[in-house]
């Protein structure tokens, strides 16, 4: 068997996996059901007021929160990685391929896909949830088509390397529900505490970085490409150390 | 010994400072059932899974076909593992978890169906894993270690949950491979089963080799082994260590 086959039969037993289990669908539909609600509560609470709507910076508040449902992609991830060690599928996983490089690789890949998928229906979900409030509300949309492609483009990305991070999470912690709680709490609380306490440094850290990604429109963010940029670098980060600490590890 | 599919030269495991096996060294003959005994932490589990590159020796090596684990092109096809019942994602049907395991090994669904017919699971082949009964994931796990029909087996405490009848059947079975002239090494608690079906034993307690010989040789005859002198060797052989 080559390597390029050994690699595909991989593959598609990673895929075989997700597919046959029902809890990525349900994430996605919980994903897209809190976008809608999230987004609708911030026009019905005048969180985004109409005159903001308007504008292209009202357009980018709006579809931002196709991106910060993202936290639900990184949950797949989690779940693709430290689910095989909840349920002690992972022996057999590693039974099938005994190098263990190729597994997690296989792993990040397939959680990309899945983000994509995920990506792409949320931001669906916010332009499409957001058109329909401007119609309702009557307000013009405040945005070019570069505008929305560029948002639409920042938060499917988003998705993408949040699904890889949540991989790399399950697969340093193992334990699917503290890997989740810790990816939560830092997201929303403990890397807000930190941006807080050192400002400069806050636009670096990963959370931070992924709504620059998402084209978010709030100040103090770093610009798409470089929130981009640097997302890109810490998933690599984590990737490499869940590698590193998967080769290292006994499965007892 | 270097044509020996299973081979452990001066195997070692410490987790910190406890030291679950030390220096083991033996050989698995093929056409054969080898049970390999032990109390509870005795480093039986611990030896299996070093043998297949789950865990990490800190000394000594494990090697299948003259090679560890992680280095055989074609695990699956080379060694087949039971280890426990306890080892199958709740909400994937029987069905489902062969696949996944297939597409790994380049296996087609066809395969799948065969073992499932094999280990008589054809009839709850659909039903989500979650719903089956001990007996029924014992099964499973077997079907998933034949399901690339290896010439080596390895099985961790394959009879545990079974009832008399799901014994009896597991007895034939693992039998029936040996005569086939595979290699049978599975590890068990239940001595009266070890008595009435491998044909070489293996004691290790408190990680050490305490035997490793012919079962007759532990349960006083070859052609008709006794559960009871069985069980009197195997305490006797163990409590020593222990005293």
């Amino acid at each position: 068997m080559t390597g390029v086959t050994a690699g595909r039969d991989l593959t598609h037993s990673e895929f075989a996996k997700l597919l046959t289990t029902r809890t990525i669908r349900w994430v996605i539909i919980a994903e897209l059901a809190l976008i809608a609600l999230a987004e609708s509560g911030a026009v019905e609470s005048g969180a985004i007021s109409s005159t903001k709507l308007a504008t292209a910076a009202g357009v980018r508040a709006l579809l931002v929160h196709g991106g910060l449902a993202a936290v639900m992609s990184l949950i797949i991830g989690v779940t693709i990685s430290a689910g095989e060690y909840r349920h002690g599928t992972i022996a057999d996983t590693f039974l099938s391929t005994p190098r263990r490089t190729p597994v997690l690789l296989a792993k990040f890949w397939i959680a990309a896909v899945a983000g994509l998928v995920a990506g792409i229906l949320s931001s669906a979900v916010a332009l499409t949830t957001a058109l329909i409030w401007y119609s309702v509300k009557g307000i013009s949309f405040g945005a070019d088509d570069g505008t929305v492609v560029r948002a639409f483009v920042g938060v499917t990305a988003w998705h993408v390397l949040y699904a890889v991070v949540g991989v790399a999470l399950g697969a340093l912690i193992r334990a699917q529900s503290a890997a989740i709680v810790a990816a939560v709490v830092w997201i929303f609380i403990a890397e807000t505490a930190v941006a807080g306490l050192a400002v400069s440094l806050g636009r670096w850290l990963p959370a931070t970085a992924a709504r620059g990604l998402g084209y978010d429109s709030s100040s103090g963010l770093l610009p798409q490409a470089s929130g981009g940029i640097v997302l890109a670098l810490w998933t690599a980060a984590f990737c490499v150390g869940a590698v590193i600490v998967t080769l290292r590890r006994d499965v007892v | 010994m270097e044509s020996l599919p299973i081979r452990l030269d001066d195997l070692g495991k410490r987790f910190g400072t406890f030291s679950a096996v030390e220096g083991l060294t033996l050989g698995i003959q093929s056409g054969r059932v080898t049970a390999l005994l032990g109390p509870n932490g005795a480093g039986k589990t611990t030896t299996l899974r070093m043998m297949l590159g789950l865990i990490r020796p800190t000394m000594g090596r494990a090697l299948i076909n003259g090679r560890p684990y992680a280095e055989l092109s074609a695990p699956r096809r080379t060694v087949g593992v039971v280890l426990g019942s306890d080892c199958f994602h709740p909400s994937r049907s029987g069905r489902n978890h062969l696949r996944v395991v297939a597409r790994a090994a380049h296996l087609s669904d066809t395969r799948v169906d065969e073992v499932l017919e094999l280990v008589e699971l054809t009839q709850a082949a659909r039903r989500r894993v979650g719903d089956y009964s001990l007996g029924m994931r014992q099964r499973l796990g077997l079907a998933t270690a034949l399901l690339a029909d290896p010439q080596i087996l390895i099985a961790d405490e394959p009879a545990n949950g079974l009832d008399p009848e799901g014994i009896a059947w597991l007895r034939g079975f693992l039998r029936g491979l040996a005569d086939e002239g595979r290699t049978v090494l599975m590890s068990s608690h239940l001595l009266g089963e070890v008595a009435r079906t491998a044909d070489h034993v293996v004691v290790i307690s408190d990680g050490r080799l305490r035997f490793d010989g012919p079962l007759g040789d532990l349960a006083g005859s070859a052609t008709n082994p006794d559960p009871a002198v069985l069980e009197a060797a195997f305490l006797r052989l163990t409590t020593e260590v222990a005293g």
